[in-house]
């Protein structure tokens, strides 16, 4: 299931039309797609003769869910998420309030998009990612970092220049390791258009550029959907999500240990008390750490603990493991001596943490603090010794979470799996 | 000042008194029954010491995670004179661990233009400070007085490295990590003796692991002394005691005196973090090392006793002092008295030989098994003990000359000069040869008596004695001239020397 979203600083670009051309061009090629309308005003919704509250007014106000927030049209299934105007604001301010309302929209939420669609996509109401940046409980599940974003702006030169902003802002608050793409809709002159986002392209480090001209033809629609003109540039991005995508994308879940659906919308990475972050072999998605961890941070206090070779600093609450640890972790010599450094590690993780308040710890990375000894097994002795430090940190403090960053080379981060409760790829 | 600190030292020297009394046999030889009993005092009083403080080490330890360590670095490391490929090596080895945390200053003494162009491009080129004295001054102390002088306020720590030892990726994190606590005025971290390509090399870096792994250990947060390099002060306190004491010729030592009577302490991290450490590679170098160290030591003593520091600070740091006194003054003693009995039948003790051998052998078969229990978790065993007994031995003219040359109130030791060809093998070991000849004599003279004449059971236990003392001091002397005769290896390839590392 890949995730694609629309969204723009402004109404009345299009963004809307553009998330109904694209669904009828990738349900041409035969993609099971669903819509999710999330903007304010229930554009989509309406063309797909869904009348009734979205499914966020309708957690809020405690209703029966009748599944009338859902249709289909075409073959694509249409889900009203927002539309109701502007109440969501307080919608939003009720859910961060009230857990319980939180896990409701998340589980209906998940279970909605997830039974075998091969594309969502997102109709993202302008200042909804707004919204978004400043309700970081919210937005994991809602707009993963994994997502394809396409920001959407119309040729004016204002447009064009608060789009870059706005753009920056929000990459470098996502991950700018994963693919977006930039459009200018309803172009006047083309050519000028595709100048201006070569030079575009390079400024923000876009995946993709797509510059499509004013249809006059749209003009005339009247909101059946078998109606809708197509477009050359949308049946080419089609055709760019269709392909094999350029960023591998994927999560793995612990399926042992927990069942998969909870964790189908990463929502496990706020709220589970231990993690496991594989990040790709070589350095890569130290990016996607930052922006996982900038999210973090606003769970709790951050804590940060890393060994002395890694420079790049992630927060400013940093502390640094020993070298003398490092020759600890290679002078094992029994399992005995396992446990003896995983709680002697607890206890040092425990002691720094004496002061902070809800903290989250981020342990990087697996192979500069797990055990390398040659006296066993190494899944074995890797297994033991992270299973003990969880166990001494969470009994000691129930409220922590603990979050391994472990780089995936030779495979060393999949036995690790069940020794906790969520694993997420980045 | 403190009473019981001068309590303690005169005790040591008095406890001898009423044994001399009542072992006293011919008078004329007093000072050789005082000298053995005193030796046999100062051994004692050491390994009490040296054990109490390898109790102690073993359960000193350190914090495993630290916060980021902050606050400017300065280091500082002192020339003279050095073959410069081995200074600009190092150099580079302390900037690549120093990353961006602050400066390094090259106090550069050197005379020899060639040397001082070449340093002082190598420093122009890489950003390093270089700073020239054209008057030695104070030497080493005086350099780092001067570089201290240079410091502004930006630098919150200074660390010194001497130009044969190299931190390794991973000192800086180590060293600042314990400077949370203001009490903290500095971090010594030991070197590794990496270039052991003589016998007497490899004999030195073993004489030094009961010091390294346990005496320091179990020094730290008490009295654990700067050693002269390796080490990361805080600079608010080394201005506090107006810098590096300049007028003892091991300022590590006098400096860290001073600090810790003002009440602040140190710390002995021992992580393997600096490497290619040079040992003297033949008797020349080692006894120019002990020499200076003996001579150094000396004339702490007075700082030591005129000093606040506590008892038990002052009992390490006493502890050291006897130490010295031990390997030097009272080894002549100790290689005397078999020679004066058996040869010139000097009646010099008066007991029962089996009071003796039961009551000195305990004490001795104890202490050593003590020891070797307590070494046994580093890269010591027998062949260590032997080792390390024997280069004693070796270095025991050099510590007397010290003692000699600060008994005479010298500002210097006397000079030893190095010299190329089989002198410089074989002059040192001279009074060694000497020795030994003595005391194989002596040995011979007791085995001889004992097999044709002696039947008076008395007589036979006191040979006995004798003979065992005569061959035990041959046996480590022997091992030593062994060793110092030894050849030296070629300078060996990085990469075995990394093995070794690996191995420690």
């Amino acid at each position: 299931m890949r995730v694609v979203m629309f969204t723009a600083i402004k109404g009345g670009v299009g963004v809307s039309t553009l998330v109904l051309m694209l669904a009828k061009a990738l349900a041409k090629r035969g993609a099971k797609v669903t819509l999710v309308d999330m903007d304010v005003t229930g554009y989509i919704s309406g063309i797909a003769g869904i009348h009734d509250k979205g499914l966020l007014a309708q957690v809020v106000d405690g209703e029966n869910l009748r599944g009338t927030h859902i249709n289909k049209v075409d073959g694509i299934q249409v889900l009203k998420f927002l539309g109701d105007g502007m109440r969501f604001f307080d919608d939003i301010e009720k859910l961060r309030r009230v857990p319980d309302l939180l896990n409701k929209l998340v589980a209906e939420y998940s279970t909605a998009v997830s039974s075998g669609y091969d594309y969502v996509i997102i109709d993202a109401a302008p200042c909804f990612l707004e919204l978004v940046l400043k309700n970081p409980f919210i937005s994991y599940w809602l707009t993963p970092p994994a997502s394809f974003r396409i920001y959407v702006t119309d040729d004016k030169k204002q447009s064009i220049s608060a789009t870059i902003r706005f753009i920056k802002r929000v990459e470098d608050y996502f991950t700018a390791s994963y693919p977006f793409a930039v459009l200018i809709n309803k172009a006047h002159h083309l050519e000028k258009s595709i100048e201006v986002l070569e030079e575009l392209r390079e400024d923000v480090e876009s995946t993709l550029t797509l510059a499509i001209p004013f249809m006059p033809e749209l003009l005339r629609f009247s909101g059946r959907l078998d109606k809708l003109p197509t477009s050359d540039q949308i049946e080419a991005l089609a055709d760019f999500l269709v392909s094999p995508p350029h960023v591998e994308i994927v999560r793995y879940f612990a399926e042992e240990v927990v069942p998969k659906e909870k964790y189908e919308s990463g929502v496990g990475l706020y709220t589970d008390k231990s993690i496991l972050l594989v990040a790709p072999p070589g350095g890569g998605g130290t990016r996607s750490l930052s922006s996982v961890l900038t999210r973090l941070s606003h769970e709790g206090e951050l804590v940060v603990i890393k060994n002395q070779f890694i420079e790049r600093r992630f927060y400013s609450n940093e502390f640094i493991v020993s070298p003398r640890y490092n020759f600890l972790r290679f002078e094992i010599k029994n399992i005995n001596d396992i446990y003896r450094l995983a709680k002697r590690l607890g206890e040092e993780v425990l002691r720094i943490l004496t002061n902070k308040r809800r903290p989250v710890v981020v342990l990087i990375n697996e192979a500069e603090l797990g055990p390398e000894s040659p006296c066993c097994d190494v899944i074995t002795q890797k297994r033991e010794f992270w299973r003990t430090f969880l166990r001494h940190l969470l009994e000691n403090r129930p409220e922590l979470r603990v979050v391994l960053v472990c780089e995936d080379t030779t495979e060393r981060c999949e036995p690790l799996g069940n020794v906790f409760e969520t694993v997420v790829r980045l | 000042m403190r009473f019981i600190n001068l309590l303690f030292f005169a005790a040591v020297f008095i406890a001898p008194a009423p044994i001399v009394l009542a072992t006293l046999g011919d008078i004329r030889f007093v000072w050789l029954n005082y000298g053995i009993w005193l030796s046999t005092v100062a051994s004692a009083v050491l390994f009490l010491n040296y054990y109490l403080l390898y109790r102690r080490g073993r359960k000193i330890d350190y914090p495993l995670v630290a916060e980021t360590p902050k606050g400017r670095v300065a280091v500082f490391v002192p020339t003279f004179n050095e073959e410069p490929q081995m200074v600009i090596d190092t150099l580079r080895s302390i900037k690549a661990a120093l990353k961006d945390r602050g400066d390094i200053y090259l106090l550069d003494d050197s005379t020899k233009p060639e040397i001082i162009s070449v340093l002082k491009s190598f420093c122009l080129q890489t950003g390093i400070k270089y700073i020239h004295r054209e008057d030695r001054r104070g030497f080493k102390a005086g350099a780092l007085n001067h570089g201290l002088s240079l410091l502004d306020d930006r630098y919150e720590l200074l660390a010194i490295f001497d130009v044969d030892q190299r931190p390794l990726e991973g000192f800086f994190e180590e060293a600042l990590a314990h400077f949370q606590d203001p009490k903290v005025a500095f971090v010594q971290i030991p070197q590794l003796y990496s270039e052991t390509r003589s016998e007497i090399a490899k004999a030195a870096r073993y004489q030094q692991e009961p010091f390294l792994r346990n005496i320091m250990r179990g020094r730290a947060f008490r009295s654990a002394f700067f050693l002269g390099s390796g080490a990361v002060f805080r600079v608010k306190v080394l201005k506090e005691v107006g810098g590096f004491v300049e007028d003892v010729i091991t300022e590590d030592v006098a400096t860290s005196i001073k600090i810790h009577e003002r009440g602040y302490i140190s710390l002995y991290v021992d992580a393997p973090l600096i490497w290619h450490g040079e040992v003297p590679l033949d008797v020349t170098a080692y006894h120019i090392q002990q020499n200076r160290w003996a001579f150094g030591y000396y004339q702490c003593l007075g700082p030591i006793l005129k000093s606040r520091l506590s008892f038990s600070q002052f009992f390490d740091y006493f502890a050291g002092y006897l130490y010295w006194l031990k390997k030097g003054p009272l080894t002549l003693f100790e290689l005397l008295a078999p020679v004066a009995f058996l040869l010139l039948g000097a009646m010099f003790i008066v007991m029962d030989p089996l009071l003796y051998a039961l009551a000195y052998g305990s004490y001795m078969v104890t202490s050593i098994l003590l020891f070797i229990s307590s070494v046994r978790h580093t890269n010591y065993g027998v062949v260590g003990f032997i080792y390390h007994q024997a280069v004693e031995y070796i270095a025991f003219p050099a510590i007397f000359s010290a003692f000699l040359a600060c008994l005479l109130r010298r500002k210097k030791p006397f000079k030893v000069t190095p010299k190329k060809g089989w002198k410089r093998a074989l002059k040192p070991i001279l009074p060694h040869l000497l020795i030994l000849i003595f005391l194989i004599l002596s040995a011979a003279t007791g085995i001889y008596k004992l097999l044709y004449f002696e039947t008076d059971p008395n007589a036979v236990g006191a040979i006995i004695v004798n003979v065992f003392w005569a061959l035990y001091h041959a046996f480590f002397i022997a091992v030593g001239v062994a060793m110092a005769l030894a050849p030296i290896k070629d300078e060996e390839p990085l990469s075995a020397v990394s093995n070794r590392i690996s191995e420690y």
